[in-house]
């Protein structure tokens, strides 16, 4: 009996050790980014595995990167016609924060970028396309219509990848809507197989401003000098070219669905500060001459003051604060540049400039090459990790 | 006079309790919900515009159906060779797709409705039938039952597809609509005439929560 009783805990000691031993050994800081998504509420998991999506992107794992993608992008094409947590949001006690995150526009189509440029690096042109284009369709709800659908760097990529299906017409197509948006700006040659993808700097970053906090700004990141970026190659430069400025992007949007809303809460909050002030007020006042009425006076008072405190208090629980979590590690600009892929290249050079074109040596780094099973090739960097904040 | 009071008295303290109350279910202590297996012939509880495993259940069922219904190609005296592979699928819609979900239950219901009228050759195994049938001529093995053949199984047709989508985007209240169509054919591998089509076609509309837009 006690034999049989060692050999089982022998056993499960053992399976505990292969089960241990076959986890992978993640990267410290991407580790620390599963934790978060593990501890974080329902609500901000998605905005938790966008996050963690960029960071194993920038150290290489891409399976993992597709994984958490995937991922984000169900959270996100998931239609909340009538869901509990989207009431919570509208209802008066509940912060906007308390709902499932979604991201802003600007932070859904960088998903759908994300998502496609893995897709891209696989050889999957077709699926990269439909993110890419998943992602312009994200964009069209700017209440500019001038601002809707207007993500030239999502258009330029569709076009990249309808190139490399051979479709002639899907390229052909993307590529009209990117000129229309970046008029006059370079597009592929017929020869070219090395897609260039940069990115620079840091994101922008939201705010609840306003007194109430009920009005959601942007900012650009106070930390981002890096405006440029060119290959080198011996005393050569080849500059590649900006497309996408994404905090342009988060802040032409216009005004949203939920801003209504806030703005409601916000006057019902100040409308029932203002009477729950003026029946305490009265009834203070009233507290005061009380002795020189007769009868029940004290009851009438007390009453009064008891609806200005709910109403006070309804004012307080009002909840006008608009929505300010943000994707901390998206890039502020995205540049591309194109050209047939150098026999036996592995990576490039890139050197980062600033807006007076100064160079940054310690952003210079190498850009590696992935070369699809099609003999295509992608070549992406940022100018910083995607832990920098 | 004392009634009116505590009338009063009674809504304040209701007003207070219904604010406390909404105030503290900020904290989501709502229960979990049990595994449960859903129907995948229908729509899941959680669903968007993109292709979901009803709309491939549907597609499957009528491709099925189309194809043995043509005397072309099920009612031959031979078994018609027929190669089935996503890499000869194009998704030039706005959804990402896993195409190898869309062929794997094609082939599979194929294979099963059509009961040996015809027969599906598998290119993406090559590499697997290659190895042993060296090691069957390396003497490394025996023949098997079926005895050796000199070559591999030639293609007779291919199945192609290409799946395309509209969107339309109401940006004033949020409604999108998706038609998404997909276009089969079946190929003459030697002519390169089409012997068979046919189309699966679904339009989706809906509309986000406010809070969303």
């Amino acid at each position: 009996m006690r034999a049989r009783f060692a050999l089982t805990t022998l056993s499960l000691a053992l399976l505990l050790c292969t089960a241990q031993a076959s986890e992978p050994e993640w990267p410290a800081e991407y580790s620390a980014a599963l934790d978060q998504i593990a501890s974080a509420p329902r609500n901000d998991r998605a905005l938790y595995q966008m996050q963690a999506g960029v960071i194993a992107l920038d150290l290489g794992l891409n399976g993992e990167a597709a994984r958490l993608f995937d991922a984000v992008l169900g959270s996100i094409t998931a239609v909340y016609g009538n869901s509990e947590s989207a009431a919570r949001a509208r209802s008066y006690w509940q912060e906007e924060g308390g709902k499932d995150f979604k991201g802003e526009p600007y932070e859904r189509a960088m998903a759908f970028y994300y998502r496609g440029l893995l897709d891209l690096m696989d050889g999957e042109y077709d699926n990269a396309r439909a993110s890419f284009s998943g992602g312009q369709l994200q964009d069209a709800f700017a209440e500019d219509a001038q601002n809707q659908s207007d993500f030239a760097s999502l258009s330029y990529l569709e076009g990249w990848c309808g190139k490399l299906m051979g479709s002639a017409d899907l390229a052909e197509q993307s590529f009209a809507d990117f000129a229309r948006l970046r008029p006059g700006m370079p597009l592929p040659k017929a020869e070219d197989n090395l897609l260039v993808l940069v990115e620079t700097g840091l994101g922008p970053r939201k705010r609840a401003d306003n007194v109430e906090g009920n009005a959601l700004r942007y900012f650009r990141h106070p930390r981002s000098p890096e405006k440029r970026a060119e290959i080198v190659v011996g005393s050569s430069r080849f500059p590649l070219m900006p497309v996408e400025d994404v905090y342009w992007q988060a802040a032409t949007r216009g005004g949203r669905g939920i801003d209504r809303i806030l703005n409601g809460k916000l006057e019902f909050r100040q409308t029932s500060a203002t009477v729950g002030s003026a029946l305490t007020g009265i009834a203070s006042f009233a507290q005061e001459f009380a002795p020189i009425y007769e009868g029940n006076i004290g009851g009438a008072i007390a009453g009064v003051a008891a609806v200005g405190t709910a109403a006070q208090l309804l004012s307080f629980s009002t909840k006008t604060r608009a929505d300010a979590r943000y994707w901390n590690n998206l890039p502020e600009g995205l540049h591309v540049f194109t050209a047939r892929l150098p026999a036996g290249a592995k990576a490039l050079p890139i050197q980062f400039l600033d807006a007076n074109g100064v160079v940054d040596p310690s952003l210079t780094q190498f850009a590696p090459i992935h070369i699809d099973r099609k003999g295509n090739a992608v070549a992406w960097l940022r100018s910083r990790r995607a832990t920098s904040r | 006079m004392t009634s009116r009071i505590a009338l009063i008295a009674v809504a304040a303290a209701l007003l207070v309790s219904c604010a406390t109350d909404q105030a503290g279910s900020r904290v989501d202590n709502s229960a979990g919900r049990a595994t449960v297996y859903e129907n995948p012939n229908s729509a899941g509880p959680i669903s968007g515009l993109g292709i979901q495993s009803n709309d491939i259940a549907s597609m499957t069922d009528k491709m099925v159906r189309s194809m043995l219904a043509n005397p072309q190609l099920a009612g031959r005296a031979v078994p018609p060779r027929v190669q089935i592979d996503s890499a000869k699928f194009t998704n030039e819609s706005n959804s990402r797709i896993n195409k190898n979900r869309i062929t794997d239950q094609l082939l599979i219901e194929l294979n099963r409705a059509a009961n040996g009228r015809m027969e599906f050759v598998s290119v993406e195994d090559t590499a697997g039938v290659e190895q042993i049938r060296e090691e069957k001529r390396a003497g490394l093995t025996d023949e098997g039952t079926l005895g050796m053949s000199e070559r591999v199984a030639g293609v007779d047709f291919f199945l192609t597809a290409r799946i395309t989508s509209q969107d339309a985007v109401d940006t004033a209240s949020g409604l999108t609509t998706r038609d998404l169509y997909i276009a089969f054919k079946l190929i003459n591998a030697e002519r390169r005439t089409q012997v068979w089509g046919d189309s699966y076609q679904y339009v989706k509309s809906a509309q986000d929560d406010v809070i969303y837009r």
